[in-house]
């Protein structure tokens, strides 16, 4: 059984005479111990089903789902307070920009105590104890006076190792990574998303890595799912869907990679936006900007089908024109 | 030459079809979204009305004494009388006249003295921000000292000084009123300062006179319209205070504050001499307030694309 | 944090020189000399008046007059009241708890009610209670509070009776002065002799209640909807996601990682309302003649009582830089940032 197990997912916001679907139909499994990246463009609804998934989105959104179950439990019908027992201990979750994330008016120290008194009921020496071999796992130098900082006197990249130290304090089943390089110098990315990886094996959690950069999920997650305009449009394990792409979506987005391009003069690029939230296309998603499209594209919405390694939403899978 | 014809056609072309609403028309869109700045709007519009025609509009002279109908209840009241709508004061006033006129006086002072405020704090607040070293800081500190005193105490130490009046009462109220525009004008300026356009103006050539009010000013004038419309209802209120302590504007001019400083003997006897001053005071500057929640939001998009 | 304060406080002090200088040169702007303005309408010979103004020094050059001036405040001399012939500072020390109680317990209710309302309306936005809230308090924004007083007395102290009219004690009871707060003195007065002083506390209490309405009402629409706005700003920030991700409850969410911050706009507003606090003392003390500072100045201006006016003001705006300055250092308390900023 997997540990996280999301079928047909719908996240609707607006009135309910006009509601739009920032997440349209989404299946996600994420197994024990596994590293799943997720990719996609900004507003794709990579984030919003995280958030969906750990109740964050406080009413704002309509969250609609065949299936939403986290280690046997279903995260729909669970109450509020068995929801708090599971967020913040089983499954974690690390932000995009650290700077932020972190409340300016209180003690690094004080906000991961805050995490352990709540879950684990620790107290007194033993609490300060762990706070500080957190600190130390997630290689923070000086971890002991650092406890006593606040938020503004650390870097970006020291924010976010406290940031993890905060979400890997309960030992979680899941963690879910939003971006968590993106708002961090270059020299500093490639040393928190290595802490990342490291913990992710030390501590044998599944970790979800949410990213608009493919080389990151090429080089670490076991599988990887693709998101446009609020669906998975394909996923598979990382290395049949980098080598054999069956969505043009993927294969598009490949071709972007400067490595994948090598020797051709401009890097290939995909024409036209992503639907808006009112103009979504009634047949694929894609239809509009697809250079293979053919009528029943734009008349029908694929459903997401297995191809080879990876299923993908697709009439016409790139895979099954190559055999 | 052709070419040129045709790119000037299809500039035309591109002109109508983008159609910018007028700044005016866009301006109404945003105000009379607001359901609260559009009531506000049609009161002011009355108390305006009435006040600019106030002798054509009042049933009576305000100063005439009706000996006779001394304290009468308003007209729906028991022991009202039908020719004096809201009632007498205790020397036999019509209440209704002296509301009608008092609208003259409220607006006036509050005209005027945003306008006695308005004109030197803008003036004080670009210097200060063209000049921040020895002026400014000079300017600023004598502002933070004004600003230690609480407003209707500096005006009741004016007024102390001036004497009772209403030309008094409209310097003491902009004396208080002074610092927030220099402060508010300050701090505008200085972030407009640093854009490029007013350095592009400044490498143009333009004197110092020409860029504090023509290139920079009409940038800060958002937020000094929506100040200018919450000190003008202050203003009111400062003077019917002032009015309510004998200090103001004396009778029998019937301002509406003044028209309260002896209604406190009434209590007991006749509520409305009490009540309707008040009440048209409250309704007057919350309509203004109203009002300038609703000019805040019309000039909001303005205020965020400056930022 | 002691270096944070000297720096804080090394500001405050030209702010009080300039001042004095203001009170100094406003008593000298009175049409006419003072001891003309003393006599009034007698007529006075020209050798008393140049020994009445050799008297009082103000025959000497400005700057001197000035500087005396000065020297005097240092020495805690702030002159004689013309009515009373009573020193200022000691009318002013007579008459001020008056006031704080008044003001402490205008604050207290602008607080509470403020807060209360401001948070609830935030989580709740857009709710029936959010525009209710939104609607009242722009109503007590505009509200001329010298008719509100009025009002108030009109409907509680004559039609229901429930409330006396003026005053902070019924003349039947005997109660020391000992602190001049009231409540506390009617307290003890009340342990001290039980019979004779019964419901002291209670008739006290009684008359405190509706001036402090009166004087908290502005101070608490502004409360209310500055409380309403920060909280919906910092309820957006990142952190509190943040927050909740962590599985905290929704109460602990609110009252510790967002209220916490949003507290700090809400605190200098505060700071700001002890402004028009001591301004309104001024119209609350009229209406319900409450014997405090605010009806002292008024008197005083009315009887041309000016050194109490000049000194008397004197007073109340360093109240209102020192209580200024204390909001500062709360500020910088509550708001690590600003705290650590050099």
């Amino acid at each position: 059984m997997s540990l996280l197990d999301i079928h047909n997912l719908s996240v609707h916001f607006g009135s309910e005479k006009h509601p739009f679907a920032a997440v349209d139909g989404l299946d996600l499994t994420v197994n024990q111990g596994e590293i799943v990246g997720i990719v996609g463009e900004s507003g794709s609804g990579k984030s919003v089903t995280m958030m969906a998934m750990m109740g964050l989105l406080e009413g704002q959104g309509r969250i609609l789902a065949d299936r939403l179950d986290f280690d046997g439990k279903n995260l729909l019908t669970i109450s509020g307070r068995e929801r708090r027992r599971i967020v913040g201990k089983d499954i974690a979750m690390i932000f995009q920009d650290p700077m932020t994330s972190l409340n300016p008016s209180y003690t690094v120290g004080y906000q991961i105590r805050e995490v352990l008194a709540l879950h684990q009921g620790l107290r007194g020496a033993a609490l300060n104890r762990r706070a500080l071999e957190l600190m130390e796992m997630v290689e923070i130098p000086a971890a002991k006076s650092r406890l006593e900082a606040y938020p503004h006197q650390l870097s970006g990249g020291m924010s976010q190792r406290v940031v993890i130290a905060m979400a890997i304090a309960c030992n979680p089943k899941l963690l879910i990574a939003d971006e968590p390089t993106t708002a961090l110098d270059v020299t500093i990315q490639a040393q928190i998303m290595e802490l990342l990886v490291n913990l992710q094996q030390s501590q044998n959690m599944a970790l979800i890595m949410i990213t608009h950069d493919l080389a990151v999920v090429a080089e670490v997650a076991h599988r990887v799912a693709v998101m446009y305009a609020g669906q998975v449009v394909e996923t598979g394990p990382v290395e049949a869907l980098f080598r054999h792409p069956a969505h043009p979506y993927t294969e598009a987005l490949l071709a972007s990679i400067p490595e994948h391009s090598k020797g051709a003069e401009r890097l290939s690029t995909l024409p036209g936006i992503v639907p808006g939230h009112y103009d979504r296309p009634r047949g694929c998603l894609l239809s509009p900007r697809c250079p293979y499209v053919q009528e029943v594209c734009r008349a029908d919405r694929p459903a997401l089908l297995q191809h080879g390694a990876t299923a993908a939403r697709c009439h016409f899978p790139l895979v099954a024109k190559e055999a | 030459m052709a070419t040129t014809n045709n790119l000037k056609a299809a500039a035309a072309e591109e002109q109508a079809a983008l159609a910018f609403p007028s700044p005016m028309k866009e301006f109404w869109q945003g105000f009379s979204h607001n359901r609260g700045a559009v009531i506000g709007l049609v009161f002011m519009t009355i108390v305006v009305f009435c006040a600019l025609f106030a002798p054509w509009v009042a049933p009576y002279d305000p100063i005439e004494q009706y000996r006779e109908h001394m304290l009468t209840p308003p007209a729906w009241a028991d022991g009202g009388m039908s020719q004096y709508l809201l009632g007498t004061d205790e020397l036999g006033r019509d209440i209704l006249s002296r509301l009608i006129h008092g609208a003259r006086l409220s607006l006036m002072i509050g005209l005027m003295s945003v306008l006695m405020a308005m004109i030197p704090g803008v003036i004080l607040g670009l210097v200060a921000a063209f000049f921040p070293r020895v002026v400014g800081s000079l300017i600023m500190r004598l502002m933070d000292i004004m600003m230690a005193l609480p407003s209707l105490l500096l005006a009741v130490a004016i007024m102390a000084i001036l004497g009772p009046g209403l030309i008094n009462a409209m310097i003491a109220i902009a004396v208080v009123a002074l610092p927030a525009y220099v402060r508010l004008t300050r701090a505008s300026a200085m972030s407009e300062l640093n854009r490029d356009y007013v350095t592009a103006s400044r490498v143009a050539g333009a004197g110092t006179l020409r860029l504090m009010f023509v290139t920079v000013l009409p940038n800060c004038m958002a937020p000094l319209i929506v100040h200018a419309t919450m000190s003008f209802s202050s203003a009111i209120l400062e003077a019917a205070a002032l009015g309510f302590l004998g200090l103001g504007v004396q009778p029998p001019t019937p301002e509406w504050g003044t028209m309260l400083a002896s209604a406190r003997d009434y209590i007991e006897r006749a509520w409305w001499v009490v009540t309707l001053p008040g009440l048209t005071i409250l309704l007057s500057v919350l309509a203004i307030n109203l009002m300038g929640d609703g000019l805040r939001d019309a000039l909001d998009p303005k205020l965020k694309r400056a930022a | 944090m002691l270096s944070f304060i000297l720096r804080r406080l090394s500001v405050q002090i030209p702010t009080f020189l300039g001042l004095t200088l203001l009170t100094f040169t406003l008593i000298r702007l009175i049409p006419g000399d003072p001891i003309e303005v003393m006599v009034g309408e007698r007529t006075l010979d020209p050798q008393m008046h140049a020994e009445a103004m050799h008297r009082l020094g103000l025959d000497k050059p400005l700057y001197q007059q000035y500087f005396d001036y000065l020297s005097n405040l240092l020495h805690g001399d702030l002159g004689l009241s013309l009515v009373t012939k009573e020193s200022v500072w000691s009318e002013f020390t007579t008459l001020f708890p008056a006031t704080l109680e008044l003001a402490i317990a205008a604050m207290l209710f602008a607080s509470v009610f403020g807060l209360l309302a401001g948070v609830i309306a935030a989580i709740r936005r857009g709710s029936v209670f959010d525009h209710g809230v939104m609607g009242i308090s722009l109503t007590g924004f505009s509200m001329p509070i010298f008719w509100w007083g009025l009002i108030l007395i009109m409907f509680f102290s004559v039609q229901l009776g429930w409330t006396p009219v003026s005053g902070r004690l019924d003349l039947a009871y005997d109660v020391q002065p000992v602190t001049g707060f009231m409540l506390i003195d009617t307290w003890l007065a009340e342990a001290a002799d039980p019979e004779l002083n019964a419901g002291a506390f209670r008739d006290a209490l009684m008359h405190l209640i509706l001036p402090a309405v009166v004087l908290g009402t502005i101070p608490l629409a502004v409360i209310a909807r500055m409380t309403r706005s920060s909280m919906l700003e910092v309820l957006r920030e990142d952190y509190v996601r943040t927050a909740r991700a962590k599985g905290l409850s929704p109460a602990r969410v609110i009252f510790i990682h967002t209220l916490r911050n949003a507290l700090i706009p809400v605190l200098t507003v505060m700071g700001l309302q002890i402004g028009t606090l001591m301004g309104g003392a001024v119209l609350t003390e009229t209406i319900f003649s409450w014997p405090g500072i605010g009806k002292w100045l008024i008197d005083a201006i009315a009887r041309r009582d000016y050194p109490v006016v000049q000194n008397g003001i004197l007073i109340v705006a360093t109240l209102v830089i020192v209580t200024n300055f204390v909001v500062d250092i709360l500020y910088g308390i509550a708001n690590p940032r600003i705290r650590h900023a050099k």
